[in-house]
């Protein structure tokens, strides 16, 4: 395993750790190869360090998606954040927005990388 | 909170971070209800860096003017003071975010984005709430945090033990701070804001932003960045140091008047006005100036 800044990576290397945003949600998980759209994702998402496999550790358990997260998982991760809220109807508004937005960002974000 | 112990801390302190001298001048200058574009202009044109920035943003489609502006003095005639002040210390205090220390750039930069959201989303707020003076909610959410900034330079060893509690017990960061230095980044930064002289309400404001009800005089302001600052923290815009969302306190919530209906039009424009001005601020402060842009 070696530690790389983002801007050394390149396609096709095999994360060797999860990598995880400032909040704690899972962007890519361990196995996932790089390509060209999620090292771009990484780099909106502020990830400045990946860590990858080496060639001698063979990449054995590769996962063939590229390991990303998806709405319901962001969704999850959000909700911890608040914590609970009782009837609290001004920050359920506010969680249901933010999550909105949130979900939207992260799939305009792939279709960019789509593109 | 005791005086004493906050004294000790700032006597720490040795060197609180001071305003560029050209600022403070443009500070003093714009106070003065005598002064005129062209004095401030004289101000300005001395500093090629300040320049540059401020032709850059009139001339950037975040103002977007038809013509091209090329004489700070049609700038000032343009945007008026109160945005040149705005745009000033938005551009100085992005200096003292960037620092040259290596330690804790992942959490300056992530804290200067998080200040940057602040201020957007207090504007955005105090614009839907026909607040007079939107710019100075602009300056009080850019610099409500800037207590963390003295205790990631200033009190590194702190702030290190701070992170760790926040980490551990993932609890909010004005807690640890509490019981790491006896104080928080609020009572710090009021003592910054104070030293720079900055006029009311910014000091108080940066005081209160998390009892709001405190702040007298100042409820709405401080009620604004309590409500910006939850906003931020929803909308996963950078990182004030800890991971959780406090709710809003109902005394905030009643001052400022909004109705739950209000939030879904307000998260939105704020999201839309912070990826606009961000793109710009970052490409604005790179080091790729040209001195006759």
């Amino acid at each position: 395993m070696r530690r790389l800044s983002l801007v050394e990576a390149q396609p096709d290397m095999i994360l060797a750790s999860d990598i995880v945003n400032d909040q704690q949600m899972l962007l890519l998980k361990k196995g996932a190869a790089l390509n060209d759209k999620n090292i771009k994702m990484l780099k909106s998402w502020g990830v400045a360090v990946v860590e990858i496999e080496s060639e001698s550790d063979s990449a054995s358990d590769t996962v063939p998606s590229d390991g990303g997260m998806d709405g319901d998982d962001i969704a999850k991760r959000i909700e911890e954040r608040f914590g609970p809220l009782g009837d609290d109807e001004v920050m359920r508004e506010i969680r249901r927005v933010a999550t909105d937005i949130i979900v939207n960002r992260f799939h305009q974000q792939d279709a960019v990388n789509a593109g | 909170m005791q005086v004493k112990r906050l004294n000790a801390i700032i006597g720490r302190v040795e060197d609180l971070p001071t305003l560029p001298r050209t600022v403070f001048r443009i500070t003093e200058i714009i106070n003065n209800p005598k002064s005129s574009a062209r004095d401030l202009a004289g101000v300005i044109n001395d500093d090629q860096v300040l320049t540059a920035r401020l032709l850059r943003l009139v001339n950037s489609s975040f103002y977007g003017f038809p013509q091209r502006i090329a004489t700070v003095n049609f700038a000032i005639v343009l945007l008026g003071f109160d945005a040149i002040r705005n745009l000033l210390l938005t551009t100085s205090v992005f200096d003292l975010f960037a620092g040259s220390d290596r330690d804790l750039h992942i959490e300056r930069e992530k804290l200067w984005d998080h200040s940057l959201g602040c201020a957007v989303a207090a504007k955005v707020i105090g614009k839907y709430l026909r607040h007079e003076k939107i710019e100075e909610l602009f300056v009080c959410g850019l610099l409500h945090d800037i207590g963390k900034i003295v205790e990631m330079v200033y009190l590194k060893k702190d702030y290190t033990q701070i992170r760790a509690l926040v980490h551990d017990r993932n609890e909010f960061i004005v807690r640890a701070e509490e019981d790491i230095l006896g104080c928080t980044h609020a009572h710090i930064g009021h003592l910054l804001a104070e030293r720079w002289n900055l006029p009311a309400p910014v000091p108080q404001v940066v005081l209160h932003h998390h009892t709001p009800e405190a702040a007298g005089e100042f409820i709405r302001q401080a009620a604004t960045i309590h409500l910006a600052d939850i906003f931020c923290r929803a909308l996963d815009i950078g990182s004030g140091g800890d991971r959780r969302i406090p709710a809003i306190k109902t005394s905030a919530w009643s001052a400022l008047g909004l109705q739950v209906g209000d939030l879904d039009t307000l998260l939105r424009q704020i999201e839309g006005e912070y990826q606009d001005i961000s793109s710009f601020i970052q490409a604005s402060t790179g080091p790729s100036l040209e001195p006759n842009a």
